[in-house]
């Protein structure tokens, strides 16, 4: 009994740690239509940014998380202001543009902080939660409610204010959103902002949990895009969906059998949802 | 004419495969000793996950390249060189370290050429074997028929596990049950063959016994199905630091109050993940050169170390300049840099220095060459926060037990890892 409430809790903290990455990358498909590789590489800075802060600076570690979430909204906004706009309208070209950034952004960091051994980040909330035969780390449990809180923020930013009506608009019509004089460079800015800084909120709370090097983005961008592939790209809600769906089966094909196979079953399954629904979970056929 | 062109072509293409490929012989290491210097391959791991396998140990390079070169150099026929070490990292990737191999060889023309171990070394041995170059590693299996010039001499990577078991299942019999999980490559596959044979040959039953991709980052999953086993021991087999580190941290928080084993601990960064009172009684293979019952040489080696580099000691931080030691030895033997000469004379000695004891070249039996240096090893356990040596015996002293050679070569044949032609 407790192997299966053990592993829906874990099934839970992964599918979390999946929605942080995964919503901010459907959010820059959905407003900009641009695949983000570069989507990991914030991810990373969020994880250096506090290893930096909290580890060596002895900063408080909220106060780096939020530096972190500003930090990289700040580098994924430069981005898309001077690299992104010009290719709007250009799938192949913004992807070219994010494999770059990529490199610039594992060279840099690398560069300035070297790329030997990885990075220690010490736990913030060391020990466990023990109950009904289960036994949760608290830093890795703590992923949970952040995910949730950082959820709820965005959704309310989409749903109730008016820039947040503004990035729908112009992830479900462009043309129109322009047409009812929605600033749509503004709403680009904004999506990438956005989505940069909640892959950075990923890194950032998992940094004590992983470890800290410049390539640690490449897994989880891969996974990222699974993700929102199936949850029919652009498509929050979906995404959201995607991640519960991929955390779930992720966790209990990596306990039950191996994690090998967990990563293998999950991408047959990527195929098998695509070939039955090629729009996604929650896309809608155009 | 076209007839004269076509023949003149084809001679000229004829020329250059046979000017190119067809020549095999050793490249010029003689050539850039004309300048006193005998440059030294290290080609391993400096970044990525097995950093904690090559960075440390280039540290312990310099160190020895910095005191012989003090002391004046090597001195062979006649001369004196001072060293100098050429490095390439290979981020433990087969394609790159054979890059790495060519680019020591061919240009730089190093004397002998020190890796880490596994896939990495595999990729490069036909090329060392056709250019005569003289290779060190860090793991017994790497040694084969077909690699005539390649010498593990410093460290019996895995096989200590063979001695790790049984001192285990000897001091802590209330151990019966035993998982074991590593990264799927090869030293994880050699190592879960080595661990089968001693938990066989011990009486301990493996209850678990999986591998995980690079690509993992979650290891609660994991750790939920080998907690599920009831191990009373979980060994981590030969797995990377990195991995190692968030396994023990998994089995901490989920409440592991077991025995813990690996190849060894990076305690510098295990300790910042979990207590130091669990990671109490982790045994492992390799000692702190603080060590009481370790010479004065490795002392004074480990104090300046840990001066130089702090919290970068680790279970390679000797072991690259314990090979050039025996290199070292090999050309005041031969009294040549010439890899050939430096090879036979290392092979033809009787008994070869290691800091550990006098070696002997053995492993016939096992990996189909006599060119692993069986040396006295030590089991440790952590104390206090420090790898603290318990026990030493001959390393291959199990192997040579009763029975004990047909159940390895059974599990080494079981795991695809036996390969002896």
């Amino acid at each position: 009994m407790s192997i299966i409430l053990q592993t829906l809790v874990n099934s839970l903290i992964t599918s979390s740690f999946y929605m942080l990455i995964a919503v901010g990358l459907t959010l820059v498909f959905g407003v900009m239509n641009i695949a983000n590789f570069a989507h990991g590489e914030f991810y990373m800075v969020g994880a250096y940014t506090v290893w930096l802060l909290y580890s060596v600076g002895k900063i408080p570690f909220f106060v780096s998380v939020l530096v972190a979430l500003v930090v990289v909204c700040a580098i994924g906004v430069v981005a898309e202001r001077v690299l992104f706009r010009r290719v709007y309208g250009n799938v192949l070209g913004g992807f070219i543009i994010s494999i770059g950034l990529v490199f610039i952004l594992q060279v840099l960091v690398g560069q300035i902080w070297g790329v030997g051994m990885m990075k220690p980040v010490p736990k913030v909330f060391p020990g466990s939660l023990s109950v009904l035969g289960i036994s949760v780390g608290w830093q890795r449990f703590i992923v949970v409610p952040c995910t949730g809180f950082l959820l709820a923020v965005l959704w309310f930013f989409l749903a109730k204010t008016k820039t947040g009506r503004g990035l729908r608009a112009v992830a479900q019509d462009r043309e129109a959103a322009i047409l009812h004089g929605i600033d749509v460079n503004r709403c680009c800015a904004v999506a990438m902002g956005l989505g940069s800084a909640m892959a950075a909120a990923g890194g950032a709370l998992m940094a004590p949990i992983v470890s800290v090097y410049p390539y640690m983005g490449h897994s989880v961008v891969w996974t990222g895009f699974v993700i929102v592939i199936v949850g029919g790209a652009g498509n929050i809600k979906g995404t959201i969906l995607s991640a519960l769906f991929f955390g779930f089966l992720h966790t209990i094909v990596a306990t039950v059998l191996d994690s090998t196979i967990g990563n293998l079953v999950g991408v047959l399954c990527m195929l098998i949802i695509l070939a039955i629904k090629p729009e996604g979970l929650a896309g809608e056929r155009e | 004419m076209k007839r004269v062109l076509y023949v003149g072509l084809l001679l000229l293409v004829g020329a250059a495969v046979v000017f190119a490929g067809g020549k095999k012989e050793a490249p010029a290491v003689e050539g850039t000793a004309a300048s006193g210097v005998v440059k030294i391959g290290f080609l391993a791991p400096l970044t990525g996950d097995a950093a904690a396998w090559g960075l440390p140990g280039l540290y312990g390079a310099q160190m020895w390249m910095e005191d012989v070169n003090a002391a004046g150099g090597i001195k062979a026929g006649g001369k004196s060189y001072k060293v100098e070490l050429v490095t390439y990292d290979e981020e433990n990737v087969a394609s790159k370290a054979l890059l790495g191999a060519k680019k020591l060889v061919l240009e730089d023309k190093v004397a002998v050429v020190l890796m880490m171990a596994g896939a990495t070394v595999t990729a490069c041995q036909s090329f060392f074997t056709e250019n005569k170059v003289l290779s060190m590693s860090l793991a017994p299996y790497d040694t084969r028929a077909e690699a005539p010039y390649h010498l593990c001499a410093a460290e019996p990577s895995l096989v200590y596990h063979l001695a790790s078991i049984p001192y285990i299942a000897k001091t802590y019999p209330n151990v019966k049950r035993v998982a074991i999980v590593a990264q799927d490559d090869e030293i994880g596959r050699q190592g879960l063959a080595y661990l089968r044979a001693a938990c066989e040959s011990a009486g301990l039953q493996v209850v678990y016994d999986k591998f995980y991709g690079f690509e993992t980052t979650d290891f609660a999953p994991i750790m939920t199905a080998i907690l599920n086993a009831k191990p009373d021991l979980i060994s981590f087999d030969g797995g990377y630091s990195y991995y190692v580190e968030l396994l023990a941290e998994q089995a901490y928080l989920m409440g592991f109050e077991g025995i813990i084993e690996s190849s060894e601990f990076f305690l510098s960064s295990l300790l910042a993940k979990v207590p130091a009172d669990w990671a109490e009684g982790a045994v492992a293979s390799f000692a702190d050169w603080d060590d009481p019952k370790l010479p004065k040489y490795c002392h004074d080696f480990y104090a300046e170390y840990t001066q130089r580099w702090p919290g970068q000691w680790g279970a390679v931080s000797w072991e690259y300049a314990a090979n050039l030691d025996i290199w070292k030895f090999g050309v005041e033997s031969a009294d040549s840099i010439d890899p050939m000469e430096v090879f036979k004379a290392l092979k033809s000695a009787e008994t070869i220095p290691h800091v550990y004891g006098e070696g002997v070249w053995s492993g016939k039996e096992i990996w189909g060459i006599d060119n692993f240096l069986a040396t006295p090893w030590h089991n440790t356990e952590v104390r206090n926060g420090k790898h603290v040596i318990v026990n030493t015996q001959p390393i291959l002293g199990w192997f040579y037990q009763p029975g004990n050679k047909e159940i390895l070569l059974k599990h080494l044949k079981a795991a695809g890892v036996y390969y002896v032609k």
